[in-house]
């Protein structure tokens, strides 16, 4: 996740690797202004701290180089720009413009103003930039075998012709990626992908679901866990043991019930909506229309035993799992703790 | 690495600071999003606060 030093150094053109940067940053011995001035100079950034009076900073703000970093009581923000008395800056990866005396007003007169140069870059920049690519490419590698994998596991299961199946697989995927943000934003990290959904139904709305009481289930497990769980047992099953559907199934129409809750607690509780959330609960829906579409929905009184049995199986993978999850979830949240 | 100081507009009212003063000004942990409406009420609140000392 970029940092305010990365942000920084993308503003200046200074060439640099998102990973190693914001180590640095967090690692500085000076978490202050002095500490930043003195990473900057490692990037070949020369610096200074400099203090505008009042009645000057207007004037400050058009004149100085840019970027330069702003003191603010609410944390620094990156001064891109300004032209025609409205100044461009950049805070917590996003770009706000606003009328030059706006900014002077909530500004303390205090900034970091740099300057670069050809030779500004990070320290073995090449040797970070071949890592950072490599990661990628792993990432690459993990994508293009999950599907190589997912179209096996349709052909090996026979269910390739069957659309209903597909369409399960799919709002499972979907359920997978939607709970994934829930995750994150349980965990107080911030994707842009996320907050654009988020947006969508109510802008910080899914933020303030998430520090909720309602957001966890017996204050133990957060609903995201919960969620992301769910779905990717089920995809796993659908696809390797194809004959626990009916199972499946069974528990989807299980899990209806908490879809009015959720939608209920939204309206009437907490009076704000969630919109990952609502696409969790209408994803849980549209999975009970593909189970009835596919005939899963009808077998489950006819199955006898054998639904009991796959059921029980899918419970203990489901709790497997969702214990898992949440041992991880603990300890990356123990661990941002520590950054701070 | 250069040696060059950023070079600073020739306004009245421009100081540089001392490693010090740079020391002093310590990095919010939990930054808040900096919001035109947040910087409106900041403002205001700056323009509240210099009233005060005047009175």
């Amino acid at each position: 996740m970029a940092t305010l030093f990365s942000d920084f150094l993308t503003a200046a053109g200074v060439r640099h690797t998102e990973a190693y940067s914001d180590k640095q940053f967090y690692e500085m011995p000076f978490q202050t202004m002095y500490g930043l001035s003195n990473l900057l100079k490692q990037y070949g950034v020369c610096n200074c701290g400099v203090k505008v009076d009042d009645g000057v900073k207007q004037q400050a703000i058009e004149e100085l180089p840019k970027p330069f970093l702003a003191d603010t009581p609410y944390g620094f923000a990156i001064v891109m720009n300004s032209a025609n008395n409205q100044v461009t800056y950049e805070s917590q990866h996003r770009v706000f413009t606003v009328s030059i005396s706006e900014f002077a007003a909530a500004w303390n007169g205090i900034a970091l103003v740099t300057h670069t140069c050809d030779t500004s870059c990070e320290p073995e920049y090449s040797k970070h930039r071949i890592s950072e690519i490599s990661k990628k490419l792993k990432l690459w590698v993990i994508y293009i075998l999950s599907i190589a994998l997912l179209g096996y596991g349709m052909w090996a299961s026979r269910l390739y012709s069957n659309i209903a199946a597909w369409l399960i697989v799919v709002f499972d995927i979907a359920g997978i990626w939607l709970s994934w943000m829930l995750v994150l934003k349980s965990l107080g990290i911030h994707t842009k992908r996320a907050d654009a959904v988020c947006s969508v139904l109510e802008k910080g709305g899914c933020d303030e679901i998430a520090k909720s009481e309602a957001s966890s289930f017996m204050g133990i497990f957060k609903w995201g866990e919960v969620g992301l769980t769910y779905f990717s047992v089920s995809l796993i099953a659908t696809l390797l043991f194809p004959q626990s559907l009916s199972a499946l199934a069974a528990i989807n129409i299980l899990c209806l019930p908490y879809t009015i809750w959720s939608i209920s607690y939204q309206k009437f509780v907490a009076k704000t909506w969630c919109t990952l959330c609502v696409c969790v609960q209408i994803t849980l829906w549209l999975l009970f229309a593909a189970y009835m579409l596919g005939g899963w929905t009808n077998e489950i009184f006819s199955d006898g035993c054998g639904i009991i049995i796959d059921g029980l199986l899918l419970v203990s993978c489901y709790i497997l799992m969702l214990f898992t999850i949440n041992l991880l979830n603990d300890r990356i949240s123990g661990l941002i703790n520590k950054r701070g | 690495m250069e040696k060059r100081k950023p070079t600073l507009p020739d306004i009245d009212g421009i100081s540089e600071m001392s490693l010090l003063e740079m020391n002093n000004i310590k990095f919010d942990k939990r930054h808040t999003i900096l919001s035109p409406e947040l910087l409106d009420s900041l403002g205001k609140k700056t323009v509240l606060n210099v009233e005060k000392e005047k009175k």
